[in-house]
């Protein structure tokens, strides 16, 4: 969940660091001020290991008024540039931000290329980076986490929903040899992923042939006499 | 023709006729088997996969950061050599992929970029490349255009297919920051222009041969052997902790100026990177400024920091626009000294340790207010928390030139720093000990007893007067009167206190003292030795005097007071009138007014 992190911590640097500018002194000590922020983020993985990334975050007033009076945590050209940023091992497109003033919220929808890995024979392998993490199954091939993190002085709260593509089976959580979990999971390989559209077709008319030929087989016609 | 001929011929009719027939009715599926082993064995007459590479390549490459280049963790990536976006647009899997790269000079093997092994069609992979570069990039003390090459491999183990690309990229030398890395049209603010500040963590060099052997030699010589850097049982920090680590950076600071290290300026300008254009500076590694004897601001602010950690202490640096100042945390405190008070062109006067360490804490305040403002030209390097970040300095190896020149200095120093100011000290009073003129308006003269007792009865009435070889004041008559009050403060000559305790005034003799600013700072530092925290700062001159204005806190009470002094003979003196409170304002001003 490393890539879900550094979103996280992205998103939230957007809203927390105004409120740090609202008068919250940097070399003071003070206790964190539990101002929650909700956060989802739901991740659906393609047949090619592409990851849709669909973030939502609500706000209070205060937060949702200082978000609204930053031109520059405001614009969303700025916040794509410093995502990409912040996630530069990563290929990002398709971002887009939109925000919903009558309930406070901000939209983040984007593709993240190549999340998962494919290790041929059908295997792949989805990493979170990340050293025992609390998962929790939801169906056969999705899967939730809940994290709760400060950032700045705020308790942030993360609902993670991960989406395995169609077919996906034997999903599985395990470790790497770094002790980081990560997920493994199946999809194609076997026989048929051996087997393009040309391989049947040519089966197909292969077998067409035999057919008829077979078909075709007669007894021989009778030898004339000879007188 | 004959019946056997008719037969012949009618035989070779059939026979011919059969075999068209044969052929008739097999044509279509010879057509349709030889059509489905084509298809069927058409991906052997194609490639297996065929990939579209894109490359974003580094512009510049800063030697002084070679491990955060090798650390993926940091700043998000965006430390790397190259990344790499690797399309399949063949209609086959790709298998055994792998990717090679090597920087000859620097990197002669190909060495492997972690990724995937197989590519499905149509499926993307995202190559990231952060070198290992050798220690040995640390000796480039000149820039350079350097090349990378890399191969793309994949098919067969035996004879895969190769895919190569190359391009070259900036290097700078060891000395050299590149603000920034991003391209000029993602640029905004201030921040964006000055991303990689935190790359200054990678210049400090406290396990430099040449600075441990530096900072082994300020314990020694300036800190006489001393070094308060651990802190107290539980992890507490006690006030003795924190006045123990405050000793050793002023001890640092006193290395510098014993040694007459000046402030001086370096290179900095701006330079273009592919797509980028980025203020650069030259900066001077710590072994160079003390083998140089001569720093820039941030140069200085490293050298302490290195040191610092080199003594065990939490160093930070504070960036402040076009200035930077080293320090220390402790605990939840900051505690900030001006290391350029050492003086050079440009910078007026000389500080001592202490005034050093005023200047810096006076700095701190604004820091404080402008970055919880949330000013991003006010930034704070905690060096520690960089490099758990990521941050991590560079190994240099020994330096015998360096090292000689820097011992050659070191070697100036006096045996034991404090014990030399004690020595001077010691010396100073018999000059100070002069007759001093008296003038009375009491009808009784005074007793000029040097003793603490409380013999020396008050005047019933009007005022009497005390005075040293260049300063005097007039007083109360009726205030009780001390000499040398305080037995291990013999600065303080003379100090008469009201019945009231309301009213106080001193008179101080500071031998050796250079300026009022230095024996401002001395009495202070002495003071805070004795348990009293003064606070003061200069509020221009009187009448020949320098001005001070301070509040002495002992724990029990705050005095405020106006100091005045000025030089005299091998020293200073001066004169310090104040009040507790509550003090009788007109006698303060007319004690004020009397001074002379």
């Amino acid at each position: 969940m490393k890539l879900i992190s550094k979103i996280a911590t992205s998103i939230c640097f957007i809203a927390v660091v105004l409120m740090a500018q609202t008068g919250n002194s940097f070399a003071q000590v003070q206790a964190p001020d539990p101002v929650n922020l909700q956060q989802t983020i739901i991740v659906k993985i393609d047949n090619l290991g592409d990851a849709a990334y669909e973030f939502d975050q609500n706000m209070t007033q205060a937060q949702w008024e200082n978000f609204k009076n930053s031109t520059l945590v405001n614009d969303p050209s700025i916040a794509r540039r410093n995502m990409e940023r912040s996630m530069s091992t990563y290929v990002i497109e398709d971002f887009n931000r939109t925000t919903d003033d009558m309930n406070r919220s901000v939209k983040m929808t984007f593709k993240v290329k190549a999340m998962a890995e494919y290790n041929g024979n059908g295997n792949w392998t989805f990493k979170l980076d990340s050293k025992n993490p609390q998962v929790s199954k939801l169906a056969d091939n999705s899967y939730m986490l809940i994290s709760n993190m400060y950032m700045g002085n705020a308790l942030t709260q993360q609902t993670i929903k991960l989406y395995f593509p169609d077919g996906a089976s034997n999903i599985q959580q395990t470790t790497d040899s770094f002790g980081k979990a990560l997920f493994t999971y199946s999809k194609g390989g076997g026989l048929m992923s051996y087997l393009s559209w040309n391989n049947i077709l040519g089966v197909l008319l292969i077998a067409a042939a035999v057919f008829l030929v077979i078909r075709q087989q007669k007894p021989a016609p009778p030898q004339p006499k000879v007188a | 023709m004959s019946g056997f001929d008719k037969r012949a011929t009618d035989n070779l009719n059939y026979s011919s006729n059969i075999k068209t027939g044969i052929m008739k009715k097999f044509l279509l599926p010879i057509i349709l088997a030889v059509a489905g082993v084509v298809l069927f064995l058409l991906p052997l007459f194609q490639s297996s996969g065929d990939i579209d590479v894109k490359i974003q390549p580094a512009g510049v490459i800063m030697p002084a950061a070679y491990k955060v280049y090798a650390n993926p963790n940091v700043a998000g990536g965006r430390f790397n050599l190259f990344k790499a976006v690797v399309k399949n647009t063949g209609s086959g899997e790709i298998k055994n992929f792998r990717v090679q790269f090597k920087v000859p000079g620097l990197i002669d093997e190909w060495a492997d970029v972690p990724t995937a092994t197989n590519l499905l069609p149509g499926q993307t992979a995202v190559v990231t490349c952060f070198p290992v570069f050798p220690q040995s990039i640390t000796e480039r003390n000149t820039s350079s255009k350097e090349k990378t090459e890399i191969k793309f491999l994949y098919g067969g183990k035996a004879n895969p297919i190769e895919h190569d690309e190359s391009f070259t990229f900036d290097m700078t030398s060891v000395n050299d920051i590149v603000f920034t890395n991003m391209s000029d049209q993602d640029k905004a603010g201030f921040s964006d222009l000055a991303e990689n500040r935190d790359l200054y963590a990678c210049m400090v060099s406290a396990e430099d041969p040449i600075i441990k052997h530096y900072a082994e030699t300020v314990q020694q010589r300036i800190l006489c052997g001393e070094s308060g850097a651990g802190v107290g049982g539980n992890g507490q920090i006690t006030d003795k902790d924190l006045a123990e680590k405050v000793r050793v950076m002023e001890g640092v600071y006193n290395a510098t100026l014993i040694s007459h290290m000046v402030y001086s300026e370096t290179q900095s300008g701006e330079a273009q990177f592919g797509d980028n254009t980025s203020s650069t500076e030259h900066i001077r590694l710590p072994r160079e400024v003390v083998s140089g004897n001569t720093g820039l601001c941030i140069e200085l602010a490293l050298l302490h920091a290195s040191v610092y950690k080199a003594a065990g202490l939490d160093p930070v640096i504070f960036l402040i626009p076009g200035h930077a100042y080293p320090g220390i945390k402790v605990g939840n405190q900051y505690v900030a000294i001006e290391s350029t008070g050492i003086g050079g062109v440009g910078l007026g006067s000389i500080m001592n340790a202490d005034q050093a360490l005023q200047s810096g804490m006076t700095e701190l305040k604004t820091f404080y207010t402008e970055a919880s403002k949330g000013n991003p030209a006010y930034r704070l390097l905690d060096i520690n928390e960089l490099y758990s970040d990521g941050y991590q300095d560079m190994e240099l190896k020994p330096d015998p030139i360096l090292a000689g020149e820097a011992d050659k200095i070191t070697q100036t120093w006096p045996t034991c720093l404090l014990s030399a100011i004690a020595e001077a000290q010691r010396a100073a009073p018999a000059r100070a000990a002069a007759p001093v003129r008296r003038t009375t308006y009491a009808p009784r003269p005074r007793n000029n007893n040097d003793n603490n007792n409380n013999d020396n009865k008050p005047s019933s009435s009007g005022w009497t007067s005390y005075s040293l070889s260049n300063v005097s004041v007039s007083y109360p008559a009726d205030w009780k009167v001390l000499f040398r009050p305080v037995a291990q403060f013999p600065a303080i000559v003379m100090m008469a206190v009201s019945a009231d305790r309301t009213g106080m005034v001193e008179l101080y003799n500071v031998p050796g003292a250079y300026n009022p600013e230095q024996a401002a700072a001395y009495i202070r530092t002495t003071l805070a030795r004795m348990g009293e925290n003064v606070t003061y700062s200069e509020a221009g001159s009187y009448n020949g005097f320098t001005r001070f204005n301070g509040t002495t806190y002992n724990g029990q009470a705050a005095l405020k007071w106006v100091g005045f002094f000025k030089n005299s003979g091998s020293g200073v003196e001066g004169v310090v009138v104040g009040t507790p409170g509550g003090g009788d304002r007109a006698v303060l001003n007319q004690i004020v007014g009397s001074i002379q």
